[in-house]
């Protein structure tokens, strides 16, 4: 199959078209080392024939600057596939040819097969189009489509074109930049090891030899090439820009430029320093919301979806080990998963329309400088607010940040941020610690440590970022430059595709991991030692007849001894040395490693350890465990030295497969989140052991 | 450096961001235009030819800019 791929600047209309031209069949390719998503899709071309086309990374020039940038590079001289192309495409914005066109000059050099194509043209009149279109095409000889709209049948007519330039040979174009001297007598020293022989690619790889992953194929880099490298590539765009610009003043003559007054003014508001600010905080605290108060029906709806099924399912299948399995532990895993579709897809629908706008190139000039102080880069304030909802989809939503160390540090951050599912452990833990007093005649005690822990979380979060920002090497120079687009109508297919794209990736990739713990934790629940737990359950029912206890009451009671002569239970025993100083018995540890899974489950699970026969009865719940008493001691269980200590365990500890499994994915190591887990485990723990020494 | 006044480029420094200047079009002879700065202390709005950039201030700063008058820019 033929391999195609669409390059050019970022804001070309690049991704516009690739979508159009493939719709949701696309993939994405997730190699090692890359951080940026290469999207590729098969397409069928009008006369039949198959193509792979690939979305490549967006980039100004082939000495890049930004890690998202770079990847261009890599794939262009590394062995992937997506190097090793039978066509590019360059997309270009007719409309903003201005400084477009270098790129395209590099790809031409390396001697790869280009054809341009340029997106926007129904902004210009049929005479003007035509006009630029003759133009470039004398300069550059290369074949050059004017991309009117993506009506469908206008997209089957590039298609149509797209196949044309496939089954043609490719035109030679003469070179746009000659190497200078010294540098043609460095090259003539450079062994390469392997046999290409396009004097540019050879110049490109001697200036990114071994960086950034990649590959070496030369023996040894000249002494005197890595003095003047800077030199060279600043004197090669120059040489590139200057060539260009006869072209593009002639351009500029065809076109009555239209001015940017439009976006001028809306940014004489939207980028104003104090106005701007505010501007930005109402949107956050609009997305916020939105993941927060909106997914809330959504996921209900799945819960409760859920539940009917595994109801229904239990009545086909009856009472037995299979029906456990299924209920309990496949489908228990599959909705763990599908609940938090409706977070990520909200999310992904509001940033697509912030980045496709042109808003958050604004948003990262506004606040950069700020969040650069903690490790973290303007687009991190939008991962970390979403956080506050769930870790999940504000990790995925790192994804834009360019810089990998900013983004990186963004991923390891943002579990910090109390998200939604601590909300239920909070309630119950402040309930029973916090006294409703009123303070300073107006506020309620409870609600002032509630909005404690919440500033915690995020002084955790910050705090973190400022310590991991020395962690990280600095990489190349990493300040900002930044283009601002123009402000556009966002394009609603290339939102919806990201969407789609994000809740499938999320599903597929980490909901495989998810699955697979979950799955491990309800067997650990379930099952026992040796016959440990059907002994449980005898005594329990033998009690029970003794007591004449009410039947709820006596499900409660076997749900509660089976779950202490589980694995789970044995695990929460031998854990209780452990978590002892911490003021935790070993309920308290069962409850701990079953929140794991999910925080909420906390609250879940001491009402089983507790044999309450309401799962969903809060207030029963803390009313039962304040009356609690370890029987060794005859103190209180939880006491406020106790509950204070588990909720700072809660604020900083990492229970959640699903928050590890998707960083998992999104930065393809086990390296990551391990660190993420055993540190925030161990810093969880040791805050907690000195809340607790301290208070009691 | 201020918002609202006109900077002719005299020259910019030799490291890998300049590569990127250059892309935008910021080289010596070109008039950029101040516009405005982020909050507490941040990055610059500027306006190049007919792209809107935003620059770091110590970014900025490597790039040897000269004042210009309105009267002077026009003449560019």
């Amino acid at each position: 199959m033929k391999r195609v791929g669409l390059a050019g600047n970022p804001n070309s209309g690049k991704t516009t078209l690739f979508n159009s031209l493939t719709g949701l069949l696309q993939k994405t390719g997730n190699y090692p080392g890359v951080t940026t998503e290469v999207h590729t899709a098969e397409t069928s071309i009008p006369d039949g024939q198959h193509v792979r086309l690939y979305d490549l990374p967006g980039a100004y020039s082939l000495y890049p600057n930004t890690s998202d940038e770079f990847e261009l590079v890599k794939l262009l001289l590394s062995n992937q596939p997506e190097g090793n192309l039978d066509l590019i495409v360059y997309v270009a914005d007719i409309t903003e040819l201005d400084k477009q066109l270098l790129l395209l000059t590099q790809l031409l050099d390396l001697g790869l097969p280009c054809v341009m194509l340029l997106t926007m043209v129904d902004k210009l009149d049929e005479q003007e189009a035509n006009a630029i279109q003759r133009r470039l095409s004398e300069y550059f000889t290369i074949p050059i489509l004017l991309h009117r709209s993506d009506k469908k049948s206008l997209i089957k007519k590039t298609k149509e074109w797209i196949g044309h330039q496939l089954s043609v040979s490719p035109t030679s174009s003469k070179p746009h930049f000659t190497i200078s001297e010294d540098g043609m007598a460095i090259l003539a020293e450079v062994n390469y090891l392997n046999s290409e022989d396009n004097i540019y690619y050879r110049w490109l790889q001697l200036h990114h030899e071994g960086k950034n992953g990649i590959p070496s194929r030369i023996n040894e880099v000249p002494v005197a090439f890595t003095q003047k490298q800077t030199k060279f590539q600043i004197a090669e765009t120059m040489s590139r820009y200057e060539s260009l610009q006869l072209l593009e003043q002639n351009i500029k003559k065809i076109l009555q430029k239209p001015t940017q007054s439009r976006s001028d003014s809306i940014d004489k508001v939207v980028t104003h320093p104090f106005f701007g600010g505010v501007i930005f905080l109402i949107l956050l605290f609009f997305i916020f919301q939105a993941i927060y108060a909106w997914a809330e029906f959504p996921m209900n709806f799945i819960d409760s979806s859920v539940g009917l099924i595994g109801e229904g399912l239990r009545r086909i299948l009856g009472q037995n080990m299979f029906a456990d399995f299924i209920v309990d532990g496949l489908l228990a895993g599959l909705g763990g998963i599908i609940i938090f579709i409706p977070q990520i897809a909200i999310l992904f629908f509001l940033l697509g329309i912030m980045e496709e706008s042109g808003y958050m190139a604004r948003a990262v000039y506004m606040f950069d400088h700020v969040m650069r102080r903690f490790g973290l880069s303007g687009r991190s304030m939008v991962s970390l607010m979403s956080a506050g909802a769930c870790a999940i989809p504000a990790v995925m939503s790192a994804r834009a940040i360019q810089n990998n160390k900013e983004r990186l540090i963004t991923i390891l951050v943002a579990p910090f941020i109390s998200c939604s599912a601590r909300i239920p452990v909070y309630t119950i833990l402040i309930g029973l610690a916090v006294p409703a007093t009123t303070v300073l005649g107006l506020f309620n005690l409870k609600g002032l440590v509630f909005t404690a822990l919440y500033v915690a979380s995020i002084f955790a979060a910050l705090f973190f970022g400022f310590v991991l920002k020395f962690f990280f090497k600095r990489n190349r120079s990493s300040e900002l430059l930044i283009e601002l687009p123009h402000y556009k109508i966002p394009n609603l297919r290339n939102v919806g595709v990201q969407m789609w794209n994000k809740t499938k990736a999320f599903v597929v990739e980490a909901g495989k991991i998810i699955l697979l713990i979950s799955m491990a934790l309800w067997f650990l629940g379930s099952y026992g030692p040796g016959d440990r737990m059907i002994e449980a359950e005898n005594r329990t029912r033998m009690e029970a007849v003794q007591n004449e206890m009410t039947q709820s009451q006596i499900d409660a009671a076997v749900a509660s001894s089976r779950l202490e002569a589980s694995y789970a239970g044995a695990i929460g025993k031998w854990m209780e040395p452990i978590i002892e100083p911490l003021g935790y018995d070993w309920k308290i540890g069962i409850a701990l490693l079953a929140s794991f899974a999910a925080r909420e489950v906390f609250v879940g699970t001491m009402a089983t350890i507790y044999s309450m026969e309401n799962q969903e009865d809060e207030l029963g719940l803390q009313a039962r465990l304040a009356g609690e008493v370890n029987p060794k001691t005859g103190v209180k269980v939880f006491n406020f030295a106790t509950s204070i200590s588990l909720l700072v365990f809660f604020l900083l500890a990492m229970q959640c497969m699903s928050t590890l499994a998707i960083v998992k994915r999104e930065t393809n190591s086990w390296k990551w989140p391990l660190v993420q887990f055993v540190g925030m485990t161990i810093l969880a723990y040791t805050s907690a052991y000195f809340t607790y020494q301290w208070l009691s | 450096m201020m918002p609202g006044k006109y900077y002719k480029v005299k020259r910019i420094a030799d490291n890998t961001m300049s590569v990127k200047l250059v892309c935008m079009g910021i080289i010596p002879g070109k008039v950029i235009s101040l516009i405005r700065r982020a909050p507490f202390g941040g990055a610059f709005y500027i306006s190049c030819d007919d792209k809107r950039l935003g620059i770091a201030a110590s970014e900025l700063q490597r790039i040897e800019l000269e004042e210009v008058t309105v009267e002077q820019k026009a003449a560019i």
